[in-house]
């Protein structure tokens, strides 16, 4: 190979040469992640709204008050787009898995493969009863089309729980010996059952409950405020709103079930997502703070003494291993990691504190919130939340289990393709991702001023 | 247990090119509709078109499932064309549905969608044919001793891949053209001469494609010509094209739909004569079998059943799928 000359590089991201000289495994890695957040939006969606559609045709099915068909079907207008969208991004996840980390699945396809042919069989029925759902109003009877439109979100959420079970295998690898660099005495069964998949699934599921209720009700609160369509508003409020914040009220316990997970089985993780640098009898937890690389400490941080020992191992006085206690090449990226789990647990207790006062005000003071101004603006500012804290934790557990791909067994950098210039399809898939995400916007934006005008 | 897997891959491969082409192919003639035929088109394939390309995830799933060592190397060698389908499969599926559910009423005339639905309609399955016939044509390597250009550009970019694409594309929009024709009368008048275009392209391509030397110089023609079984695979395969030229003039939906499928399964059929269990032709002159780069045993029975559990839930939901859409009628207007 010719010596390269060093890149150089006056405005990074703009230059054509800068995006050839991007390092192949840091190209690989952020076109992943941005596949990965990007299709998962979608993918939440279409487990989540299906759901919510139900509930809506269920209640007209029974109450015969037009405005609950109205809401299912403006929900399912735009249920169409995002699933539809959901789909092409994930066959190219399904692709890519391959394009970038050759080495990993030629060791792990054998392996893991299981859970993506079960998803796959989910994922089909899944595309099936939409096509009932979405075009098959006056075709199918009512009731009929009712169970279909369920049956789209049980598939949709079956599919999402089958498929967390291959990300938890790269975190707790199992079902398999590694001998000399290959994977040998596979067993499926095994290794679609690891230990990591319970606890995963569940977070996950409950997140994209959460994810989607707030965002889908965050717009109707908003599009209350302008008190336009208001009957169909409330309605959709009322539908969304009890159980995004049942997930909520239930999301710390998952939490705290993932965190003594991975305090048990990847204790360097839970170093980096806690900035915790150094081993400790009787760790604080820690909230906020920016992790000081050079000076292995962390500055502007609060630290509740104890109580990560406490919550981790149940002792106050339990050790907490620190980044010291694993060699420095098996460490994960502290900053990332831990600034991305802040933002979760953030977003998190504040879900938590507002679904318990909305609990409280509607079942102990039997009061109806969807009058109140404050409640519909807190609502309204919640629309990004709950997908935020959904990024930062896939985040949290990808970057977090790095260097590795499958934990303990296979380098990231050992997986990544041969092929240079990756950069180059980097910058080509951002540019498609974006340019979609403007036009779902405006799509979006026009669906609504007519759901607005057709409904007041 | 591989040939029961190849048996399944197979009939996934059948069924992504019937129904997969003919949404593909459906895009390829909105380059030559009006506003209403663009609209029934899409009217015709939206209730049905995501379940149509399931089958590629399935046949992806698979690969990397019992043939890991294939998919590793297809997906390095073939990067770049493997890459701009999937842009093309994203940019389709998005354009379509954003056009269909754009509030506007002439969402049909706006060029935007349309020609971004039509390019990628027309791009993805060119480059899965690129794909396709790079792995039958003899340039792909499996260590990464050479070139950039040897590795990821010279190992598809010649003239039997670049044909393979030409005629899957060409063979796409013949197979939308015969469906829609027959199964929409006033739909098949204006779109006749479309058709016609696209059998006469289709032929033309089929015929390069016979005739086309892949790296070693050999044609598919002469392999054709040393099995017995594949020349008659061949012939009845022109047979039906043949038989289809006059199902478009008649416009006799079943006689076209079977026909379609007898054809396509003819031609597959064909290759799996010549080069089963070849899949890969190496540039070294050594072949990627099914035999040769299958998963372990353990793999490929847990693999096999779920397969099995899956078509079983997925053939007659799907089957019930299209009598709601083709067959039944409205229940109100």
């Amino acid at each position: 190979m010719r010596p390269s000359k060093p890149p150089i590089c006056p405005r990074p991201l703009l230059s054509v040469h800068c995006v050839k000289a991007l390092d192949t495994l840091l190209a690989a890695r952020l076109q992943m992640s941005l596949s990965l957040g990007f299709h998962i939006v979608f993918a939440c969606i279409g487990m989540i709204m299906p759901f919510f559609m139900s509930i809506a045709e269920y209640k007209w099915l029974k109450t015969r008050d037009e405005t609950y068909l109205q809401l299912a079907r403006s929900w399912s207008r735009g249920v169409a787009v995002f699933f539809a969208v959901g789909a092409v991004s994930g066959t190219v996840l399904s692709f890519e898995l391959g394009l970038l980390w050759p080495n990993f699945m030629l060791q792990a396809g054998p392996v893991i493969g299981m859970p993506f042919s079960y998803e796959g069989t989910f994922f089909f029925l899944e595309a099936i009863f939409l096509g009932l759902f979405l075009y098959g109003w006056d075709r199918i009877k009512p009731w009929w089309h009712w169970f279909f439109g369920l049956m789209v979100g049980v598939m949709g959420i079956g599919s999402g729980i089958i498929v967390v079970a291959a990300n938890a295998w790269m975190n707790s690898p199992s079902g398999f010996d590694w001998v000399g660099g290959k994977a040998i005495h596979i067993d499926p069964v095994q290794a679609f059952f690891n230990d990591a998949w319970g606890p995963e699934a569940l977070h996950m599921t409950l997140a994209a409950l959460m994810a989607t209720g707030m965002a889908v009700g965050g717009l109707h609160a908003w599009l209350l405020l302008r008190k336009k369509a208001v009957s169909f508003h409330q309605k959709a409020l009322k539908i969304t709103v009890p159980l995004t914040f049942l997930a909520a009220l239930l999301m710390p316990f998952s939490g705290d079930l993932s965190a003594r997970a991975i305090a048990k089985r990847q204790p360097e993780k839970l170093a980096a997502m806690e900035a915790q640098f150094h081993t400790e009898f009787g760790a604080g937890l820690l909230i906020g703070g920016i992790p000081n690389l050079e000076e292995q400490r962390v500055s502007l941080g609060l630290e509740i003494p104890g109580l990560l020992s406490w919550l981790t191992h149940g002792k106050r006085s339990a050790a907490v291993l620190g980044l010291d206690a694993f060699p420095e090449e098996d460490r994960p990226p502290v900053v990332i990691t831990h600034l991305a789990f802040q933002l979760m647990i953030g977003i998190g207790t504040l879900s938590f504190g507002l679904a318990l006062f909305y609990f409280f005000e509607r079942l102990i003071r039997k009061r109806d919130l969807s009058g109140s101004k404050i409640w519909l603006r807190a609502l309204s500012t919640l629309i990004p939340v709950g997908f935020l804290a959904l990024e930062a934790g896939w985040t949290v557990t990808e970057v977090g289990r790095q260097p590795w791909i499958i934990y303990k067994i296979m380098r990231t950098r050992d997986a990544v393709t041969p092929m240079p210039g990756i950069g180059v399809s980097l910058l080509l898939y951002t540019s498609v991702y974006l340019a979609l995400t403007i036009v779902i916007c405006v799509l979006m934006r026009r669906q609504i001023i007519l759901a607005n005008q057709r409904y007041s | 247990m591989v040939e029961a897997i190849s048996l399944i891959t197979f009939v996934c491969l059948l069924l992504y090119i019937l129904f997969g082409g003919a949404d593909y192919g459906a895009g390829i003639l909105d380059f030559f509709f009006k506003r209403a035929d663009r609209k029934s088109i899409a009217e015709a394939i939206a209730a049905v078109w995501e379940a149509n390309h399931v089958w590629l995830i399935l046949v992806v799933v698979i690969a990397f499932n019992a043939f890991p060592l294939l998919f590793k190397t297809v997906c390095i060698s073939l990067h770049i064309p493997l890459t701009l389908a999937l842009i093309g499969i994203v940019t389709r599926g998005s354009a379509f549905v954003f056009r269909h559910y754009d509030p506007r009423d002439n969402r049909y005339d706006n060029p935007f969608y349309n020609r971004l639905f039509q390019w990628s309609s027309l791009l993805t399955p060119f480059f899965l044919g690129v794909v396709f016939g790079a792995m039958l044509g003899g340039r792909l390597r499996l260590t990464g001793s050479s070139s950039f250009y040897d590795a990821y550009i010279g190992s598809w970019c010649y003239p039997f891949p670049l044909v393979f694409g030409g005629f899957l594309a060409a063979f796409c929009a013949y197979l939308a053209a015969v469906l829609f024709s027959s199964e929409n009368k006033t739909l098949g008048r204006s779109i006749y001469p479309v058709a016609l275009r696209t059998q006469a392209i289709a032929v033309i391509a089929g015929m390069a494609l016979l005739l086309m030397p892949d790296a070693w110089g050999h044609t598919l023609f002469s392999a054709f010509l040393d099995k017995p079984v594949a020349l008659l695979l061949l012939g009845l395969s022109l047979i039906f094209a043949i038989s289809l030229s006059f199902t478009l003039k008649s416009q006799s939906l079943h006689a076209a739909r079977i026909l379609l499928g007898a054809e396509a399964l003819s031609v597959l059929l064909g290759w799996v004569c010549i080069d089963f269990p070849r899949v890969i032709h190496l540039a070294n002159g050594a072949f990627l079998t099914l035999y040769n780069t299958a998963a372990p045993a353990a793999t490929l029975k847990e693999l096999l059943i779920a397969l099995t559990t899956g078509v079983l839930v997925i053939v007659p939901a799907l089957i019930y799928l299209f009598r709601v859409f083709k067959y039944k009628p409205l229940t109100k207007s």
